[in-house]
């Protein structure tokens, strides 16, 4: 099939492909099916390709668009979680390259309603995802493909509750420094009965695992009567369940939950070192986008709700080994 | 190197003066560097998007908010200092502005003055601990960066617990100011025009004035240009004070554009600048830069920034594709400067 394809391309397209050679593996495979003339699908998000969480939603993305034909490309910002600026240009480039379909996320409506739109005019039908559910029908999107952060943190609060936990220390950002992070801190609160303490780890620190292990020590030491620890997502899960192991006995005592489902998580809860998981399921919001736009594209079929909710999901030591079974196959 | 060049061809002197002569200039490989990427993408990516208007008008402004800060940073280099602290000082700027304008109900042109008050003040700070404990300005402003970019943080989240301050531009309302710093000029944005004044104001200051050939001495011999009198902690905290008002109008610019002010905003931005004038001919040493050159520099970053989303690669290599981009700019333009440098040196 590739030898068929080389054979149509232009010389210069040859040339391209000569000098990209040494990054041969890089390229997209479904660049070499121009034949078929799939659909071309764009993702433009807040985050970078390198983020934990986007990691699966981008696996997601690529897998919807193997599995239904589309051509599926993602862009998001180059290193800063958040950049305005950077992605409403991603999206000017986006209506410019003039994809069949875009998947936008809209973590700042004010900022983005008003290029989203720009897209929605030009005629490219917008799924919105991960953020900005509200904007749905201010910018004519489809509908939004995400979870509501409040939601995790209720139902984060509830396990705790279940758990018979008096005292939660939650690993988190500063306060005010990420919203979402800040809407699942606050959805524990209002449905954990017991006491919430915060260790909070600044944001130059989100990806130091010793720092944020250091942090979360100095709280436990602090105040013995915490019984149970929260990490509010993938970033503090592989350190807090280092600060358990320090903690011997008294660490085996306590109870240990997280967003997020991380390999170190997936470790955590088979050896039972943590007690529930709450299961973004974020590969959901890569694949649920694409095959919503190629049913409206192929078939005209609109979806009749304005969100698409695809977690968490509680995954707990007692369930993860169907999981993993399932996502091996 | 030289030896079979000089022996052999005495017939064509005259070429190799003006060759020499065009590459002598500090703007010269980034000039070339730029049209060998503006070709690039153009070739590769022009239909899918490069080439349209409204990609012409986002690479400019890339472009135009790392050049804005670059001019001036150009000057500090060629003084022979440092400013890391410019990308914190940006989001200093659109913070305070930010804060005046929504919270405080001021308009534009007060809360545009006042922000560029603060900004003085903390170019002077910058300028006057490099000269006063006489260390490393890298290391000075490594740590103004660090200071200014937690305080802003930390006074945003004392202010109103959040990390951006949204609705900048509604806040402004009608205000004619803010087409200054958000408007078209044509299809571009104005920006673009900030940019080309600043450029051309920081190369006539260093390429036509007394103040530049101080510059020029401050940065090449700073005993000698002490010596004949020129007063070098002066001119670096004024550069220092230019440096910190240009992140102000990038700031400006940034907050009336996305309609937000950002604590996080600009991250980075010390070392895109840097690298601009680097590319642009200017040495991390002193004494030798071009503000025009510079001009090129950001231009080229702005490009490779925005020509990436119509390559087919993903997202993930996009920092190894600009590093890439990068050494072979800087690696050709050692090459040239070098090879253009030597036989002028010998004959001064």
């Amino acid at each position: 099939m590739l030898q068929t394809n080389r054979n149509r391309r232009l010389p210069l397209i040859a040339g391209v492909m000569a000098i990209a050679a040494g990054l041969s593996g890089l390229w997209s495979p479904a660049q070499a099916e121009e034949a078929r003339k799939p659909l071309k699908i764009m993702m433009i998000s807040h985050s970078p390709a390198s983020d934990t969480y986007f990691v699966d939603v981008i696996k997601g993305l690529e897998q919807a668009g193997k599995d239904l034909g589309v051509e599926v490309q993602y862009r998001g910002t180059d290193a800063n979680l958040n950049d305005p600026n950077q992605q409403r240009r991603n999206i000017e480039a986006a209506i410019a390259a003039g994809p069949d379909g875009l998947i936008i996320s809209n973590p700042t409506p004010t900022s983005l309603n008003e290029v989203i739109t720009k897209a929605t005019g030009a005629g490219i039908p917008v799924v919105l995802f991960n953020q900005g559910g509200e904007s749905v029908k201010e910018v004519h999107a489809l509908t939004f493909v995400g979870d509501d952060p409040a939601i995790q943190g209720r139902i984060a609060g509830e396990q705790y509750n279940g758990l018979g936990s008096k005292h939660v220390l939650v690993i988190t950002t500063p306060t005010g420094a990420l919203p979402f992070v800040d809407a699942r801190v606050n959805g524990l609160k209002e449905a954990f009965s017991g006491k919430v303490s915060l260790a909070e780890v600044p944001l130059n620190n989100i990806n130091d695992a010793n720092r944020i292990k250091t942090i979360t020590e100095t709280q436990l030491q602090k105040d013995p009567s915490i019984d149970a620890v929260f990490s509010v997502g993938s970033c503090c899960i592989a350190p807090m369940l280092e600060a358990r192991n320090n903690s011997g006995d008294k660490g085996k005592s306590m109870r240990w939950g997280t967003i997020d489902l991380t390999t170190a998580a997936v470790d955590g809860l088979k050896s039972k070192n943590l007690d529930f998981d709450l299961h973004a399921q974020q590969y959901a919001q890569g694949y649920y986008p694409v095959v919503v736009l190629s049913l409206y594209l192929r078939q005209g079929i609109v979806p009749a709700t304005d969100a698409f909710i695809t977690g968490p999901a509680v995954i707990t030591p007692e369930n993860i080994d169907r999981l993993m079974s399932l996502q091996q196959q | 190197m030289n030896s079979p060049v000089q022996s052999g061809r005495t017939d064509a002197p005259e070429a190799r003066v003006s060759l020499r002569s065009l590459l002598v200039r500090p703007e010269f490989t980034a000039i070339a560097g730029t049209i060998a990427v503006f070709a690039f993408f153009a070739i590769f990516t022009g239909d899918a998007g490069f080439l349209s208007m409204a990609m012409t008008r986002n690479y400019l402004e890339v472009a135009a908010t790392i050049g804005i800060i670059a001019a001036p940073i150009t000057l500090l280099l060629v003084a022979g200092e440092f400013d890391l602290s410019v990308g914190a000082t940006v989001a200093a700027g659109e913070i305070v502005m930010s804060y005046l304008i929504v919270y405080a109900g001021w308009p534009v042109a007060p809360a545009f003055l006042a922000t560029v008050i603060v900004a003085i003040g903390i170019g002077a700070l910058n300028g006057y601990l490099v000269v006063k404990t006489k260390l490393p300005s890298f290391i000075i402003t490594l740590a103004t960066l660090f200071i200014i970019r937690g305080a802003v943080q930390g006074i945003l989240r004392m202010l109103n617990g959040n990390s951006v301050i949204d609705g900048v531009r509604s806040a402004a309302g009608e205000d004619p100011l803010v087409w200054l710093f958000s408007g078209m000029v044509g299809p571009f944005s104005v920006s673009l025009i900030w940019w080309i004044v600043i450029t051309g104001l920081a190369a006539w200051v260093l390429e036509s004035t007394v103040f530049g050939n101080r510059i020029f001495a401050t940065g090449g011999n700073q005993a000698a240009a002490v010596r004949t009198g020129i007063q070098v902690d002066r001119l670096k905290i004024m550069l220092y004070i230019a440096v910190a008002a240009s992140a102000v109008l990038v700031a400006a610019i940034n907050i009336f554009t996305i309609n937000q002010g950002n604590a996080n905003s600009a991250v980075g931005r010390e070392f895109e600048v840097v690298t601009a004038a680097v590319i642009g001919g200017a040495l991390l040493t002193g004494g030798y830069g071009s503000p025009i050159g510079t001009f090129f520099g950001a231009l080229l970053f702005g490009m490779v920034d925005q020509g990436f989303f119509f390559t087919p690669l993903p997202d993930v290599w996009f920092l190894t594709f600009l590093g890439f981009m990068l050494l072979i700019a800087v690696v050709i333009n050692n090459y040239t400067r070098n090879a253009a440098l030597k036989p002028r040196g010998s004959s001064q």
